[in-house]
């Protein structure tokens, strides 16, 4: 009998125990729940334009766009926030490389390309590009014209959103116009299908 | 036979020496790419430990193809660039941290790039209870059918912010669905002293099974949100209220609830513009997961 007695109480101590260090469990694992929370903020972007021709370049000479209707790529925020540009060659299909730190970077199989925002029924001068307009295979982020201005017009006037990939609104859109130098020698094939894709990528301005 | 190869070659040099050739520019009609990936805050996570997104909180990433072509959408982890990057984070110390399973994806127009995303947190004490930035690159690579000289492809960068548990301790969970849609997501009201109703919600439940939902008030400072321009957080003696705070939604069922503004509005609060947020949450052992609703208030 006695036996039994201990037995019981033994089996309640460690039900006691069991359901103690449970209620104890749960009270930590609540402390350290992980949280996922989702403020949807969408991100969008919509490039609305044609075609741009460069025309016809002669070997190691520049170009620059400058028509409004044919001379232009259009970005467009289709997002909820504002946000920033960053460009960047993200393929090439030719065997020529891209002329990286300024303007005049060209050589055999290489060429320089840049690119500015500018108001689309603006004035479009050569002198509005700079070294640091150039767009590389490594990302480039726009900054306000009003300030380093990259991808903006070296002779900026400034605080438009019109001038630059930097802070625009929901809705906003934004024009680029081009600057290409050719290479100043080829080794490919003339008339040889050639691919070069420039990405322009969003990010959230904070 | 040797004066006409002299002569292809001749032609030929002076080819290349005139021009390098015509350059079209070619931009396809119209290329797009959204995402809703972003501004996506994760708590809690412990050292040496792998969390797959999609398993845990039903969360894969995703982005939209909102062009009228075919296209191929590449999706990596970036480090955030100093624009981008959320106060009081640190961007992420090497992106292998981060795993995309499906990197990249063919998506027919109006269709969806999706794909398990794991964050794999090492096992390094150094880590804890600190707070990182990561962020997603999705962009379009390719456009079928299409080719030029030159082209221009869309892409957006959401991000996703992670903290690290201060301690380490064993974790239980039972995974979250956050398949759930808030409609509207946001709310604009222009309030007086006699009208406090700001709006109805309804919540639809995409998930496979039955889910309780629990809604309150949240605190916009807590997550990091930047707020409009115009805009300023509710003050400290505004509330809102939600009628009902728990609803229980049946598999693809909705309910919806109603938010109300309670203040004692005075003249100094008239004209202004005030910004709050209303956290739909859903919970299971060990984890929990929100949605917001951004409102959007006018004092009159």
């Amino acid at each position: 009998m006695k036996d039994i007695k201990k037995f019981l109480i033994m089996i309640f101590a460690v039900l006691f125990v069991f359901a103690f260090t449970k209620v104890v469990f749960a009270a930590t694992s609540g402390q350290y729940k992980i949280k996922v929370a989702v403020v949807e903020e969408a991100l969008g972007i919509q490039v609305v334009a044609d075609t741009v021709d460069l025309g016809y370049v002669v070997k190691g000479s520049s170009v620059i766009t400058t028509d409004n209707s044919t001379g232009r790529t259009i970005t467009k925020n289709t997002g909820a926030v504002n946000i920033t540009l960053k460009l960047q060659l993200t393929g090439c299909t030719t065997s020529w490389t891209a002329g990286s730190t300024s303007l005049t970077d060209n050589g055999g199989d290489k060429y320089v390309l840049a690119t500015v925002f500018e108001r689309w029924d603006g004035t479009h001068d050569w002198s509005h590009y700079g070294d640091e307009d150039v767009i590389t295979t490594t990302e480039k982020t726009c900054t306000a014209a009003s300030g380093t201005h990259i991808f903006a017009p070296s002779t900026s006037q400034g605080g438009s959103d019109d001038w630059d990939g930097y802070n625009i609104p929901p809705g906003g859109e934004v024009s680029n116009f081009y600057f290409f130098k050719a290479p100043s020698s080829l080794t490919t094939e003339y008339g040889r299908q050639e691919t070069i894709t420039v990405t322009v990528t969003a990010i959230q301005q904070q | 036979m040797m004066k006409s190869l002299f002569k292809i070659y001749t032609l030929r040099f002076i080819f290349y020496i005139l021009f390098v050739c015509s350059l079209p520019f070619t931009l396809y009609a119209s290329l797009g790419i959204s995402t809703e990936f972003n501004n996506i805050f994760i708590e809690n996570l412990q050292i040496g430990q792998e969390y797959n997104l999609t398993q845990m909180f039903n969360l894969p990433c995703k982005a939209k193809n909102n062009s009228d072509k075919k296209v191929k959408i590449k999706i990596q982890p970036v480090k955030p660039v100093q624009q981008s990057l959320k106060p009081g984070f640190e961007v992420i110390p090497s992106t292998d941290w981060i795993k995309i399973l499906n990197s990249e994806i063919s998506v027919e127009p109006q269709g969806f790039a999706v794909s398990d995303l794991v964050i794999k947190i090492p096992d390094d004490k150094a880590l804890l209870g600190r707070k990182f930035q990561v962020n997603i690159w999705f962009y379009i690579s390719s456009v079928e059918g299409e080719s030029g000289f030159l082209s221009m492809t869309p892409g957006v960068e959401g991000s996703l912010l992670f903290i690290i548990s201060a301690e380490v301790k064993k974790q239980k969970v039972k995974p979250v669905d956050l398949s759930f849609e808030l409609s509207p997501a946001e709310v604009y009201k222009v309030f007086t002293s006699t009208d406090n109703f700001v709006g109805s919600v309804e919540i639809k439940n995409m998930s496979k099974k039955t889910v309780l939902y629990e809604i309150t008030q949240a605190n916009p400072k807590d997550m990091n949100i930047h707020i409009k321009e115009g805009y300023e957080l509710l003050p400290e003696n505004f509330s809102l209220l939600v009628v009902p705070n728990r609803l229980k939604i049946k598999k693809g069922s909705s309910k919806k609830f109603d938010i109300f503004l309670v203040s004692k509005l005075s003249s100094e609060y008239i004209g202004k513009k005030y910004f709050g947020l209303v956290e739909v949450k859903t919970t299971s052992k060990g984890v929990s997961g929100s949605k917001f609703v951004k409102v959007y208030l006018e004092a009159r």
